[in-house]
């Protein structure tokens, strides 16, 4: 009688069915290319993507095998898509700010304007949608129907508040999660809204973030994009990190599981399978749990030794003898002297931080060399901020920290109760500064779509270009301020003229990133990111070239970003996704390069001919 | 008589020996030559002297875009770190306007790249008078005291330098 209990006491226990672990997600299945600016993303549990493209406003079905069927190409500036009940399709269109209801096949059978700007990210449930407004900085809840239900949220950095949260998803029990970018959290809000808890903070180390960007729950997980870490991080729905997949990408648009910037993340009903947007290099990642391929364990844990990598921002400014790029990791801007061929790195200012003087983000910049000041734009604290450099004899030697010295700042959210708000709906959001001869002060703010002109007392003059621009990206003024030119993402450079400010669409058919005027107003040149191209327009003679295409070669740029001009009239271009600056004459010859990267100096090998040092630098 | 075989073993020891012996010689001679003259030790000696005195800028300050003139006080004695100490901070305006400005406070160690540990606590004492406590340099080096003045929705700094031995 004992011995058979005896028995089912001590081997009772091994009979029970044990629960079947899953294979933790992050092995590398395939890669689809060529999908530019590749922003919201769906998957089902064959493999499918539904795969939006930001810029051209097309979502494509692709299929496990690769075969693409466009589903949709007119759907303004699509951020992200969610699949619903029977194969319906939700989109949120941040140029109409709308959510739009698709069918299976892509035809759009509803329409409901969500009141708020910069619609972002998306999550459906069969009861509501969820619709994050990065320059409102909240959630819109919607009822299944698209009607409004609440909202929550507001800018800021405290618990419940947000700045340009990027994606919302909603776990099993009703959780909402929060990919809160501006502060690098993740925020947990329960079904109304309310404030639960809160992860992650910035940084480059497991369970933090460098601005998380797409954001799943499935089970009991929640998956988040890390855009400036390059990896994907696994939460409980506590907070506590489980697991992380990815890892920063080494050589140029690498792929192969190694991830650069991604933005969207999404994950099939079952969390088999998981697909990374990287708007960045135009490609969509497919990660599983069994097959495809492991990260290389030696590499992950030699890239895990390693300290977080420095890259050039987008925004850059250039005059006299200095030269300044903003570092997102750093959250600072970099000084360096410019007077020769190769940029010497001699200070820094700003560094992460809310109090004055510091930076969260950085914007714009603009250099006057004349008065040695910089004004540095922070989109996410909402301010701009002025500093001042010594002359350039004393900056000769070494690196000195001190050299920038914080003067003031204006704060954009009280302008705008003072005085913009009798002009402007929401507060600036200024993204590129520039200066006339008189001291005027032009602020390109992309929440109003507009420029805002302070005085040199820094008051409110006028703002220019509302209702005509779209989506602007940069801009650049004549020094006697009566001309100005907007590149406008939305496929224009307008130029406003006089005291009318008169819009004209001096090009088109493009899509325009950075800007530069030289001092005699012969040319105007402008970044192409979409065809990697610098363009030329003549504004005497109505003469336009371009040169350039996608590549590391000499005269190849990825997704080139800012532009300008030195004080030896020289154009200086920085290419962003090659990370260096590429120095040539206003008719599109090479001179330098310079930058952090390696392969940026295999470029200055005189005997290397550009396609020997294309295929040097490529491979 | 040693055989061929212990010759050989001796030999490396032979060889260290020889090494250490030239590795002093010359240690031995590059100290001699890096002997600096009575004088010259006289003067770094000094020189280091004065480098560990704490050294703190002017009490009358002009803001960085010259709007405002700070005068500033610490009636607690020299500044130390790691000791707490209070400032008298009085403030007006350059071009002898009201001042309308709120005061604000801060410290910084630029060349580390972070602050102080604390917030600080002010009280006016009187218009344009401040009284500035709670202030703590919590290690010894280059630090900066930032008095931050906000009109509206300008921010203007004056600053001083205070190195701390």
């Amino acid at each position: 009688m004992i011995l058979p209990l005896l028995f089912l006491v001590c081997f009772g226990p091994l009979q029970e069915p044990e629960p079947t672990q899953r294979e933790p997600l992050g092995r590398h299945l395939r890669q689809l290319e060529n999908l530019p600016q590749a922003s919201g993303l769906a998957m089902d549990d064959e493999g499918r993507v539904w795969a939006l493209e930001r810029n051209s406003g097309r979502l494509w079905r692709i299929e496990p095998e690769g075969q693409r069927t466009l589903l949709n190409g007119e759907l303004g500036r699509p951020t992200d898509v969610e699949r619903g009940a029977n194969g319906e399709l939700f989109v949120t269109d941040a140029e109409s700010s709308c959510v739009l209801r698709l069918d299976a096949a892509g035809k759009i059978l509803a329409r409901k304007a969500v009141t708020g700007s910069q619609l972002s990210g998306l999550a459906w449930t069969p009861e509501r949608i969820y619709v994050t407004l990065a320059s409102s900085h909240r959630v819109q809840v919607l009822d299944a129907d698209g009607e409004p239900l609440f909202s929550f949220g507001s800018h800021g950095s405290d618990p419940g508040q947000m700045i340009a949260p990027s994606d919302v998803a909603v776990a099993q029990n009703g959780t909402i999660f929060v990919a809160d970018s501006g502060n690098s959290r993740v925020q947990a809000f329960d079904k109304q809204g309310k404030f639960l808890h809160e992860f992650g903070d910035w940084g480059p180390f497991p369970g933090l973030f460098f601005q998380p960007s797409g954001i799943e729950v499935r089970g009991e997980e929640v998956y988040v994009a890390d855009f400036g870490n390059h990896r994907v991080q696994v939460f409980d729905l506590k907070g506590n990190l489980v697991d992380r997949f990815g890892l920063h990408a080494i050589r140029p648009r690498e792929g192969k599981g190694y991830i650069h910037y991604p933005t969207s993340l999404s994950l099939s009903p079952s969390g088999e399978f998981a697909a990374v947007a990287e708007p960045w290099v135009d490609r969509v990642q497919v990660f599983c749990r069994t097959g495809g391929v492991a990260e290389d364990a030696v590499r992950r844990q030699a890239m895990q030794l390693a300290k977080p990598s420095a890259h050039y921002g987008m925004d850059f400014a250039c005059d006299g003898k200095f030269l300044f790029i903003s570092e997102p990791e750093s959250h600072s801007v970099v000084v360096f002297e410019n007077s020769g061929d190769d940029p010497r790195r001699i200070s820094r200012l700003g560094g992460l931080g809310r109090k004055t003087g510091l930076l969260t983000g950085v914007g714009g910049l603009h250099y006057d060399a004349s008065k040695h000041e910089l004004w540095v734009a922070d989109p996410i604290l909402r301010r701009i901020s002025l500093y001042r450099m010594p002359g350039i004899e004393q900056a000769e030697v070494g690196f000195d920290a001190l050299l920038p010295r914080f003067v003031k700042s204006v704060d954009l959210a009280k302008l705008h109760e003072l005085e913009l708000k009798r002009w402007l709906p929401t507060v600036p959001e200024v993204i590129a500064i520039e200066k006339d001869a008189a001291g005027r002060l032009y602020l390109l703010d992309a929440a109003n779509a507009c420029v805002i002109v302070l005085a040199p007392e820094l008051e409110s003059i006028e703002s220019i270009g509302r209702g005509t621009l779209q989506r602007p990206t940069s801009l650049a003024v004549a020094a006697d301020g009566q001309t100005l030119y907007v590149a406008d993402a939305g496929g224009h450079v307008w130029a406003f003229h006089g005291a009318k400010r008169q819009p004209e669409s001096i090009a088109q058919g493009f899509t325009p990133h950075g800007l530069a005027l030289d001092e005699e107003r012969q040319f105007l040149f402008a970044t192409d990111p979409v065809q990697h191209r610098i363009w030329r327009f003549g504004l005497a003679d109505k003469e336009t070239i371009s040169w350039g295409g996608p590549g590391l070669a000499r005269n190849q740029f990825y997704k080139p970003r800012g532009i300008t001009l030195d004080h030896r009239g020289q154009l200086v271009v920085l290419d962003h996704g090659n990370h260096r600056l590429v120095r040539m004459t206003v008719d599109g010859d090479y001179l330098a390069t310079a930058g952090p990267r390696l392969y940026t100096r295999l470029l200055r090998y005189p005997h290397l001919t550009d396609k020997e040092g294309a295929q040097e630098e490529g491979e | 008589m040693m055989s061929l075989r212990k010759g050989l073993l001796w030999f490396p020891w032979m060889v260290g020996v020889f090494a250490l012996s030239i590795l002093a010689r010359s240690s031995a001679m590059a100290r001699s030559t890096a002997q600096p003259n009575p004088q010259q030790v006289g003067e770094q000696e000094q020189a280091l002297e004065q480098e560990d005195v704490t050294s703190v800028g002017p009490a009358d300050l002009v803001s960085n875009d010259g709007t405002y003139r700070v005068h500033w006080t610490h009636p607690d004695g020299e500044l130390e770190f790691g000791e707490r100490f209070k400032m008298i901070v009085s403030v007006e305006r350059s071009d002898g306007e009201p001042l309308q400005s709120q005061l604000s406070v801060d410290s910084r160690m630029p060349e580390h790249g972070h602050g102080m540990k604390r917030e600080v606590r002010i009280v006016e004492l009187e218009p344009g008078r401040y009284e500035v406590s709670g202030m703590l340099f919590h290690m010894p080096g280059y630090w900066e005291i930032y008095f931050d003045l906000t009109r509206g929705a300008v921010t203007e700094r004056t600053q001083v330098s205070v190195d701390l031995y």
